[in-house]
């Protein structure tokens, strides 16, 4: 692996530590201080990733993002201290492929990295399957023939039952299912008080496909109704 | 400016319209009248009183009158001797003679000539009542004269044969020609009356002697012989221009000689009503034998003068005379009148031609009448209008069904009365009526075509106010009504009253006109006439009389209309307490932009504007309070932020550090401590940053239907691992069936993960903690209860921020869990309340439970 990440931020400790988690992971690393820099690697050098701050000076996150969009499609990690929704939905919008708040956890950002570029280096493997046989969410990837989930094209190891609910979710992506119901389908028995039984596997799937188990994006509770796999 | 010129301009325009109309048709009439008497030789040319009918009518009677007198004389002189009574033989004798001529004069016309003679006398003797000026205000001595005179006036009336119950027919049976002054001493005081009048001279002669004359050089001579002599030679032929030979020739026929010229006395030679002299000598009007040796002369003065009668040393009263002086002022008068009527004509036409040229800015102004008219109610047009009708009525019937006689009957204009002034007057009358006719209909017909369909409401539906909601308004409009009730039957009671007793003087004084009032329009006559101002006392009253009804009409019209305006203002402020009430309660509901706007002159105004400033200053305050939350939010968010990047440094770094290999152990340990510590950093900042953002209502909450008890469920699945790690055991009481609230499930879900947080971080070691679900007066109440770790001191309130319930901030939490709860769940709709009962801490979250089964 020797894919080259490019690292932007005006706080050089931040750009110094991302690198050297970076470069454990076997990454090459280039830096940048504000947009114009990174504008000017990126006509230089050919570039894999960018994880990209959004408050800089000379030229804003947003703004070289956008600059970046209009030559290449590679795929942009957004990195800030805002938090909020909305900020997140315009950073979406603007054409990052992933938000990662700040203060964020090393290994998360680490974890963003690798299953960016492994979509992105991987599209043609995954597009070559026939539609029929695998649901497609996101990073997800659940093929009926195998009955196995795969998320950025590795296969999860799900147990028997996991994979059952993982079946039941991907086959109704938005659809929300009560605890009873998901229990009454994958167990195939009456339930009784099967909220338990049901959010430790949820958590243990978790664990296994989402990037921050405790941020989930995929397989998200519906508070007070049931559960659902976030529709990408 | 260019409005205002406009404005003025469409003003004048209709003033100038409607004055010349008004002139125009108020003079319509009159003119018609001085036309016909114009056009029929009535009036000729000159204002000369010698040319009016009245004063051939004096002549007429007067020329009888002497006869009479002479008769008397002769009969007095012939019979007397033989004792029998000379005077009713003398009197049946004529009345036989008219009665057998086989002539065309009808028996009305008699009737008529009767009435003539005693209206002639009664028109004399009023002349000669004394005028109040002569009792100096003296009210009281002037009504005793009067009374005395009125009772003279009955006698003399009854002699003539005149009496109010049978008319004159006693009179046509009794008299038809000449007098009978009953005895010798009346006829001496009446001819010494008429002696004094020096602006009729007369001579009478019998049997060639010469009876009576009032002529200078005559007078005296009474009792002589006449030799035939012509008494005009001596008069001066410009003062005296009118003179009258009867019998001179002694063929029993008048000749007339006026300014020199021989007039045709007797036309065609056959009498008729259209005959301009009524004397004697027409081949249908002759008298007899008793006449044939009487002659008489008589001359006019051409301007007569007013002159003494009598006066009386001891009362101080002066008598006056001079009926052909009133006559020659009336005439004067009379052109006059006629020429005023052409001038108005004339300027009618000018202005009526003006108001042709102006005729486009016109109608600004009839626009602005029919507004006028259009915010007159209903109700009030349609009492005014026939009340107006029925006055107008009332008084213009006599007037005007007068011209309408006269046009119907076409006789001269002035045959109701033989009098042209007093019936010009009527004309005039009648085209002022006309007028007020013409603008009542114009009016009328405006309101009709300008404002149909546009009518104001009816003033009833202001009484009633029905469309009204609070009940102050509903009261206000009430005791309006009762004010309203109680004004319109005193206006009602007052305008009967007003009228029967205008009535009843109206009956009265048309018994007495052809007497009092009739002089009294004379006298104003005059007055006017000589330009000396009247009115005199009784003119004076008998004007006021008249305009009373316009007085009292008006005053009620005014009361009416203050009465209305009041009405309207009433429900106008009643209106308006309805918009400030409901402006109060727009306030109370908390819309502070919306402003009311009361007209200038509502009496609401200043409590309007005193609310729009008090929603003004609360607008400005929510505003201020707005922008120092909204500041404070921004600098938490600019402080949360600041905070992070360094903190995003620690973490990466700290993290690095984990993953060196060859550290010491308690290094190792010291780094452990540093994530750990970093993370809950990390926490507090996440957690003051929504604390702020729920507490200033900008935490955006997306509410849905979902179930408390399934949410409690959820939650507790999700702590699952760290409650069964803790040394806490759970109780709950949830129910199976759904608890339907309405909350955003996110923010609620961290309500309860909070709370649970706090419950395992407080509680005593290996206590229990007890959480139950109920649904209590429709809400859906959680409850968590656990027994506090450390002391709980009493009056704390822990869902302030930074409570806790150890002051000593070493536990890891930040203080800020209770709050959030609290912030998130009032966001969200719900309450939560923390009561502490010695060491039992209970949390208690309520929601609305929503009518919709999830």
């Amino acid at each position: 692996m020797d894919a080259c990440v490019l690292v932007v931020d005006d706080d050089r400790e931040i750009v110094r530590a991302i690198a050297l988690l970076l470069e454990k992971e076997g990454y090459r690393v280039l830096k940048a201080y504000d947009g114009m820099e990174a504008l000017r690697i990126l006509a230089e050098t050919e570039v894999q990733l960018i994880i990209m701050d959004v408050m800089m000076p000379k030229l804003d996150g947003l703004s070289a993002m956008m600059k970046i969009r209009e030559q290449k499609n590679l795929p942009i990690i957004v990195l800030s201290a805002k938090t909020e929704d909305t900020d997140k939905i315009l950073g979406l919008s603007m054409g990052a492929d992933d938000y990662v708040a700040k203060p964020f956890h090393p290994q998360e950002l680490a974890a963003r990295v690798k299953s960016q570029l492994r979509r992105y280096t991987m599209l043609g493997g995954i597009h070559a399957q026939n539609a029929e046989e695998e649901i497609v969410n996101g990073r997800l990837c659940y093929r009926l023939k195998e009955r196995t989930l795969y998320a950025d094209g590795e296969p999860v190891r799900l147990t028997a039952t996991e994979t059952k609910i993982m079946e039941l979710l991907m086959k109704n992506r938005g659809r929300i299912f009560p605890a009873e119901e998901i229990y009454e389908r994958v167990w195939e028995d009456v339930s009784f008080s099967p909220e338990n039984t049901v959010m430790v596997h949820i958590r243990h799937i978790r664990e296994k496909i989402e990037l921050n188990p405790k941020e989930p994006e995929y397989v998200k509770v519906v508070w007070g109704i049931g559960y659902k796999m976030e529709k990408k | 400016m260019d409005t205002k010129w406009k404005k003025s301009k469409s003003v004048f325009s209709f003033m100038t319209f409607a004055t010349g109309l008004t002139m125009l048709v108020s003079n319509l009439i009159p003119a018609a009248g001085m036309v016909t008497a114009f056009g029929t030789g009535i009036l000729e040319g000159q204002p000369d009183y010698q040319e009016s009918e009245e004063f051939r009518q004096l002549i007429g009677g007067r020329l009888s009158m002497l006869m009479g007198v002479a008769a008397w004389e002769k009969n007095d002189s012939e019979y007397e001797s033989d004792g029998t009574d000379v005077k009713s033989r003398a009197g049946q004798e004529q009345n036989d003679r008219l009665l057998n001529e086989p002539v065309t004069v009808q028996e009305e016309t008699v009737v008529e000539q009767a009435a003539d003679y005693a209206g002639e006398a009664a028109a004399d003797f009023w002349d000669n009542v004394e005028e109040p000026e002569a009792f100096g205000g003296d009210w009281d001595a002037y009504q005793q004269y009067l009374e005395e005179q009125q009772a003279y006036y009955d006698e003399m009336m009854a002699e003539y044969g005149y009496a109010s119950e049978g008319g004159y027919a006693d009179y046509y049976g009794g008299y038809c020609y000449g007098y009978d002054f009953g005895d010798q001493e009346s006829l001496d005081r009446y001819m010494a009356d008429l002696a004094k009048d020096k602006n009729l001279l007369y001579a009478v002669i019998c049997q060639n002697q010469l009876l009576y004359s009032n002529m200078e050089g005559f007078g005296e001579k009474a009792g002589q012989e006449w030799s035939g002599e012509d008494f005009s030679q001596g008069l001066d032929a410009d003062a005296y221009n009118f003179t009258l030979w009867y019998n001179r020739e002694n063929d029993g026929k008048v000749a007339i000689v006026k300014d020199g010229w021989e007039e045709n006395v007797y036309g065609n030679g056959v009498y008729s009503d259209n005959s301009r002299w009524r004397v004697p000598g027409y081949a249908n009007f002759t008298i007899g034998d008793s006449y044939e040796d009487v002659v008489i002369f008589l001359a006019a003065a051409k301007n007569p003068q007013l002159y003494m009668v009598r006066e009386n040393g001891n009362s101080n009263i002066v008598e006056y005379g001079g009926r052909l002086y009133r006559m020659r002022l009336k005439m004067i008068y009379l052109y006059s009148a006629a020429e005023r009527t052409a001038i108005f004509l004339v300027t009618a036409l000018i202005l009526l031609a003006t108001a042709l040229l102006m005729r486009g800015s016109r109608k600004q102004a009839v626009e602005w009448i029919a507004a006028f008219l259009r915010k007159i109610c209903l109700e009030i047009k349609l009492f005014l209008l026939p009340v107006l009708l029925v006055f107008l009525t009332a008084m213009s019937a006599g007037p005007l069904g007068h011209v309408v006689w006269w046009i119907r009957r076409g006789v001269p204009f002035y045959s109701w009365s033989g009098d042209y002034l007093y019936e010009i007057t009527r004309l005039t009358r009648a085209g002022g009526y006309l007028a007020v006719w013409f603008w009542l209909v114009y009016l009328v017909v405006l309101d009709f075509r300008m404002n149909r369909g546009r009518q104001k409401k009816p003033l009833f539906t202001l009484l009633k106010g029905k469309d009204f909601k609070y009940p102050i308004q509903k009261r206000l409009v009430k005791r309006q009504q009762r004010t309203m009730i109680a004004e319109l039957i005193l206006s009602i009671l007052f305008a009967a009253v007003f009228c029967a007793m205008w009535l009843f003087m109206e009956n009265y004084t048309t018994y007495l006109a052809d007497g009092y009032n009739y002089s009294y329009v004379y006298d104003a006559y005059e007055g006017a006439a000589q330009g000396l101002g009247y009115p005199s006392g009784l003119t004076g009253f008998y004007m006021a009389y008249l305009l009373m009804p316009s007085f009292v009409f008006t005053a009620l019209f005014t009361f009416t209309m203050i009465t209305f305006c009041s009405l309207r203002k009433n429900y106008r402020l009643a209106v308006d307490i309805g918009a400030l009430t409901d402006q109060i309660l727009a306030v109370r509901e908390g819309s502070l932009t919306e402003e009311l706007v009361l007209s200038e002159d509502s009496d609401l105004r200043e409590a309007a504007d005193n609310i729009n400033q008090i929603q003004k200053g609360m607008e400005t305050a929510v505003t201020e309070r707005i922008k120092s939350e909204r500041m404070k939010v921004d600098l938490v968010t600019n402080v949360s932020h600041d905070i992070k990047t360094p903190l995003t440094s620690i973490i990466s770094y700290a993290e690095l550090l984990r993953q060196e290999k060859e550290l010491p152990q308690h290094v190792k340990e010291y780094i452990q401590i540093l994530g750990e510590k970093a993370e809950r950093l990390r926490g507090i900042v996440q957690d003051v940053f929504e604390i702020s953002k729920a507490t200033s209502g900008q935490l955006p909450i997306q509410m849905e239907m979902l179930d408390m008890g399934k949410l409690l469920r959820q939650t507790l699945a999700d702590m699952n691992d760290r409650i069964s790690q803790s040394s806490l055991s759970m109780r709950t009481a949830i129910p199976e069936t759904p608890v339907a609230v309405m909350a955003d499930g996110q923010r609620l879900y961290r309500v309860f993960q909070n709370l649970f947080q706090n419950a395992l971080r407080y509680s005593l070691e290996g206590s229990r903690v007890y959480l139950s679900l109920t649904e209590e007066d429709g809400r859906a109440v959680a409850r968590i209860k656990n027994t506090s770790g450390v002391e709980l001191s009493d009056g704390k309130d822990f869902t302030e921020r930074f409570v806790r319930g150890d002051a000593s901030r070493t536990d890891g939490g930040s203080g800020l869990g209770l709050s959030i709860a609290k912030s998130f769940t009032e966001a969200c709709g719900g309450s939560l309340t923390v009561e502490t009962d010695a060491d039992l801490f209970t949390v208690t979250v309520a929601f609305p439970i929503s009518g919709q089964e999830s």
